[in-house]
């Protein structure tokens, strides 16, 4: 008995040390920098979109046979919290780091990242439009990163359910139906309150506040604050005053975005239009409706144009292969062959503008779309984009106005008692703001 | 006195509870045989026909086979170090008396009370400065300063193991080493079974820490990568729900062969706590 | 305690001690104390580290949040414990004296909730109170109790009741567990006398056997107040998908926002490194102050009786 116990002991010691020694062996490895031509060493991106990034791990790889491509699965919401961390310890941060719209504000001034505009990158951004190019420029003047996708936002409707509910699928009549172009959102919910009544209550025009708000937040009288005025009354009163009419005509389907039902909505036809960017169809499109191909189309947006997308790419200061890290940001970003296979696989749009011609690629009709030719569409609508400044104070601020959308969403307050609730809260988490 | 009215509404009780505690996992099991697209644009209560898909999905690059590796790793590295240096330090605890035995002992306690996440940022940043990140070490490790292990063990020691036995063990000659692992160890067994699969249980399950420390997929615990399977725009929900049902295969396993012994464990420990 | 020492005085204690000792340090005593100087600066993480005194702490005091997380936690703790604790004597009791039989399988499906893990929950959760399709709203729906599926996870009246379910279910068999254990070690001999002076069941049940597991039900009391005020991965996961607003966490205006749960949101959501360490040590403070008070009571109860 006793001689069982210290031989399980012995055995369980072993395993746990064993698994120490497994465990200490998930380090990264070194990587060495070389200069020149000749690239090689190692370089990790961080990724939440995994399937996406092998294919572009692939084709960079294939370019540059001496660097290889570490990819670490990292879920878009743990992103910017890892990152700051790995920052703040001086330890642990890819190579190479995409910086999102939604956190890029708080890495902008950090330091930590390599002024591209200098040598040795002495990145060329010409082609680039000014708007993304001043947004990854710190308070320094350094352009710390290239901007990857040029994402202006439209609608995206269901072919199928527009043709039984209004007749037709044709792109041209259903944007003047839903309103495109037009200054208010008259016609938008009149629109809705039509497919409603034809449908007998099953299908709604869009599939919640959310997804409104979400462009709405974009469009030019979207920002919470300019400087130090807080725009809420000014911008947000009449946002949701419309997101509250929205409701009371019974468009919309209640769903919350990026819920498990408003997955399953993409497939089931109980809505019919989503507000989206053109990464919306590799993405989100194709990925929850599997039968989208040829079936679904874009429109413009009624009351202005938006801006739905990511911030760019950036080598790190950290970085022990910057050279590898800066043509994979290049690849990423102004590169005609990298910048293809971002567009093949998933309708992403290069934002050097130039690369546009240089492929009959571009030109050409997309099969989810049933024909349409995406990209001079989304050119046209990059007109009067205007991107909303960004804040450290982001975060707490789109919490609390958060909390005034879920009211009004959840039927707990009217748009006018949401708004009082923002600014009151205001007043007492950002006193620095005011009207 | 244990009447007919009585008896049944207690039955009626238990079979009601019962039945709540098991319809979760027969639901869990049910919904991992669907497609994810259905667990949301319908409903059903019989089992459907992609279990063998959604197994494909959880397969896809190993993720599963991997998590559930890791898991293993992590939990019984974990357990077995608790157990054991917590014992250890139990009996240091009970046996010995020592300058400011009784002041550190005071210390542990106090610990045991406060909350783990008072140091999380704090630790969370040290073991990135440690670089220990994407290491499984500040999963394992912390299981040894596992306050409550010593408490519970310095408390089964001090009653259980009687200071003749040491004594005598002393007398032939026995080194500390030698009497901790011949004399304490056996008489300890239930009490340790019971806190190491608490300890197991526990740390099989854990989300925060795990989520603050892993970032590569392929080094995930069970408990992450359920939670991050697919890709941020679109989960499978069919297929993290068999993961589900599979992944609590162990515990349970484990939980209905030790139920027993845990009970008595429990029991046992109880009384002396 | 006390009983004789060998009489040479040993380095044994020491080594024994090392291990622990050592990962107390490392892993318990360095992330407290840093946590204490990093609760007095406005640390982010990436500029320098500055000090603001008890700015923090001050701060705390008037954040209309925190106190909502920490009425949340009570709230639910007081809506899960002290009925979690009845049902557990009456039902541990009813095994213990037999009323029903099948002692070894009800301990042991009942204990079954413990084990699973959070994560799963969560999950599981959300797709039974899903929108139409969830089984609660289906089942509902087709017996015509409502007429529109409810949406569970929205409105913030339904959070607290949802978590302290979730919370209920998971820990009830574990609690009557412990509790039959205490039950254990009452002799039988004082029922029997208890019997023949004509005691009938709930006059044993309210005599005897709740005053003699008194440590054990003080050990389960306290254990669970310190767990429940920690609570984070049910409201946190319950919660959970990949939101629009990505700051946002702890449910429909923050109706599910636990102390902890604001803790990670502030840290990992705002950045705000120093005021999630003060709030960490708010937290265990009031850990502390609740668990003396807990503990007062129960023993000049003792005394008293």
């Amino acid at each position: 008995m006793k001689v069982r116990i210290v031989l399980s002991s012995i055995a369980v010691i072993f395993l746990a040390a064993a698994g120490l020694l497994y465990a200490s062996g998930g380090k990264e490895q070194g990587a060495t920098a070389a200069a020149g031509s000749e690239v090689s060493g190692t370089v990790t991106t961080w990724t939440w979109n995994l399937e996406f990034s092998k294919l572009f791990k692939a084709a960079f790889e294939a370019k540059f046979p001496k660097v290889t491509n570490i990819l670490v699965p990292v879920s878009s919401s743990d992103y910017p919290t890892k990152l700051q961390t790995a920052l703040a310890a001086g330890a642990g941060a890819p190579d190479e780091v995409e910086l999102d719209g939604a956190y890029l504000i708080q890495f902008l001034n950090s330091g930590m990242f390599e002024d591209l505009s200098k040598p040795p990158y002495s990145a060329d951004v010409s082609q680039i439009p000014r708007f993304l190019e001043e947004r990854l420029t710190n308070d320094k003047g350094q352009l710390i990163g290239i901007s990857n996708e040029s994402d202006p936002g439209e609608l995206y409707y269901r072919r199928d359910v527009a043709k039984q509910y209004f007749g037709t699928d044709d792109p041209k009549t259903i944007g003047d139906l839903l309103g495109s172009g037009a200054p208010t959102w008259d016609k938008f919910i009149a629109a809705g309150t039509k497919l409603r009544q034809a449908s007998g209550g099953k299908v709604s025009l869009v599939a919640g506040l959310t997804d409104m708000f979400t462009m709405m937040t974009r469009q030019p009288n979207g920002a919470w604050h300019a400087g130090n005025k807080l725009l809420i009354t000014k911008n947000y009163l009449p946002m949701f005053r419309t997101l509250e009419a929205i409701r009371k005509a019974g468009i919309d389907a209640k769903l919350q975005q990026w819920s498990p039902e408003w997955n399953s909505s993409f497939a089931s036809g109980s809505v019919l239009a989503y507000p989206g960017a053109p990464w919306y169809v590799g993405y989100v499109i194709s990925q929850n409706d599997k039968n989208a191909k040829g079936n679904w189309a874009m429109v413009g947006n009624p009351v202005g144009n938006w801006w739905f997308g990511g911030g760019g790419f950036a080598v790190c200061s950290l970085s022990k292969s910057k050279a590898a890290a800066w043509e994979w940001v290049k690849f990423r970003t102004i590169d005609k062959e990298g910048v293809k296979v971002a567009f093949k696989s998933s309708g992403a749009i290069p934002t050097a503008q130039f690369l546009i011609g240089t492929d009959p690629l571009y030109g050409q009709p997309s099969e989810i779309l049933g024909g349409q030719v995406p990209i001079p569409i989304y050119m046209s609508l990059l007109d009067g984009v205007k991107l909303p400044p960004l804040s450290l104070d982001d975060p707490v601020a789109n919490d609390i106005i958060n909390q005034g959308l879920t009211r009004l969403d959840n039927g707990s307050a009217t748009a006018d008692q949401a708004i009082a609730f923002i600014l009151d809260t205001f007043k007492q988490k950002l006193p620095a703001y005011a009207e | 006195m244990r009447s007919l009215p009585l008896r049944l509404l207690y039955g009626s009780v238990f079979a009601f509870l019962a039945l709540l505690c098991l319809l979760p996992f027969a639901w869990t099991a049910i919904l991992g045989t669907h497609s994810s697209n259905e667990i949301y644009t319908s409903f059903t209560l019989l089992p459907g026909r992609d279990t063998a898909r959604n197994f494909a999905t959880l397969m896809v690059d190993g993720w599963f086979a991997k998590a559930y590796l890791n898991s293993v790793v992590v939990t019984v590295s974990n357990t077995a170090f608790a157990v054991i240096f917590c014992a250890m330090a139990g009996f240091a605890f009970a046996k010995y008396r020592f300058p400011l035995s009784r002041v550190f002992f005071a210390v542990v306690l106090t610990t045991m009370m406060i909350p783990v996440q008072l140091g999380l940022v704090a630790f969370v940043w040290e073991m990135y400065k440690l670089r220990w990140v994407n290491t499984f070490l500040p999963l394992i490790l912390p299981g040894i300063s596992n306050a409550f292990g010593v408490f519970w063990m310095k408390q089964y020691i001090e009653d259980g193991v009687p200071d003749e036995l040491l004594e005598a063990a002393r007398m032939d000659g026995s080194s500390a080493l030698r009497s901790f692992v011949y004399v304490v160890l056996p008489i300890v067994l239930p009490a340790s079974l019971s806190f190491g699969l608490v300890n197991f249980i526990w740390t099989w399950n854990g989300f925060l820490v795990p989520s603050l420390i892993i970032d590569r997929a392929d080094l995930y615990t069970l408990p992450l990568m359920i939670r991050n399977m697919g890709n941020i725009y679109r989960q499978d929900y069919g297929a993290q729900f068999l993961g589900i049902s599979l992944g609590t295969i162990p515990t349970l396993a484990l939980f209905v062969v030790m139920s027993r012994r845990l009970i008595e464990g429990i029991t046992a420990g109880a009384l002396k706590g | 305690m006390g009983k004789d020492e060998p009489v040479q005085r040993s380095r044994a204690p020491y080594v024994f001690l090392m291990p622990y000792a050592v990962a107390f340090l490392v892993f318990f005593l360095f992330p407290v104390g840093f946590s204490f100087v990093l609760s007095l600066t406005d640390w982010d993480g990436l500029h320098p580290l500055r000090s603001i005194g008890f700015a923090n702490y001050g701060a705390l005091l008037n954040d209309a949040t925190f106190r909502g997380s920490m009425a949340t936690t009570a709230i639910i703790l007081l809506q899960t414990l002290p009925m979690q604790i009845m049902l557990a004597l009456v039902l541990a009791f009813g095994l213990h004296m037999s009323i029903v039989g099948g002692k070894d399988f009800f301990q042991t499906v009942l204990f079954l909730p413990y084990i699973t893990t959070p994560v799963a929950v969560g999950l599981l959760f959300q797709s039974l109170l899903g929108g139409q399709f969830g089984l609660v709203n289906a089942l509902l729906l087709r017996v015509h109790l409502i007429r529109e599926p409810i949406q569970w996870l929205l409105q913030p009246v339904y959070a607290k009741p949802i978590i302290s379910f979730i919370l209920g279910w998971r820990n009830l068999g574990y609690i009557m567990v412990f509790l039959m254990a205490g039950m254990k070690s009452i002799p039988w001999e004082i029922y029997e006398s208890a019997r023949v002076d004509g005691a009938r069941l709930p006059t044993m049940f309210w005599r005897i056997t709740v005053p003699l597991i008194r440590p054990v039900l003080s050990f389960v009391v306290v254990t669970s107040v310190i767990g429940g005020f920690q609570l984070f991965d049910e409201p946190f996961l319950l919660y959970q998908f990949a939101s629009a607003v990505e700051s946002a966490v702890g449910g429909p205006d923050h109706a599910g926002l636990t102390i902890v749960t604001y803790l990670y949101q502030t840290a990992y959501r705002f950045h705000h490194w120093g005021y999630a360490a003060a709030i960490g040590y708010a937290l265990a403070i009031v850990i502390l102050v609740c668990t003396f008070l807990g503990l007062r009571l129960l023993t000049r109860n003792r005394r008293g009786a």
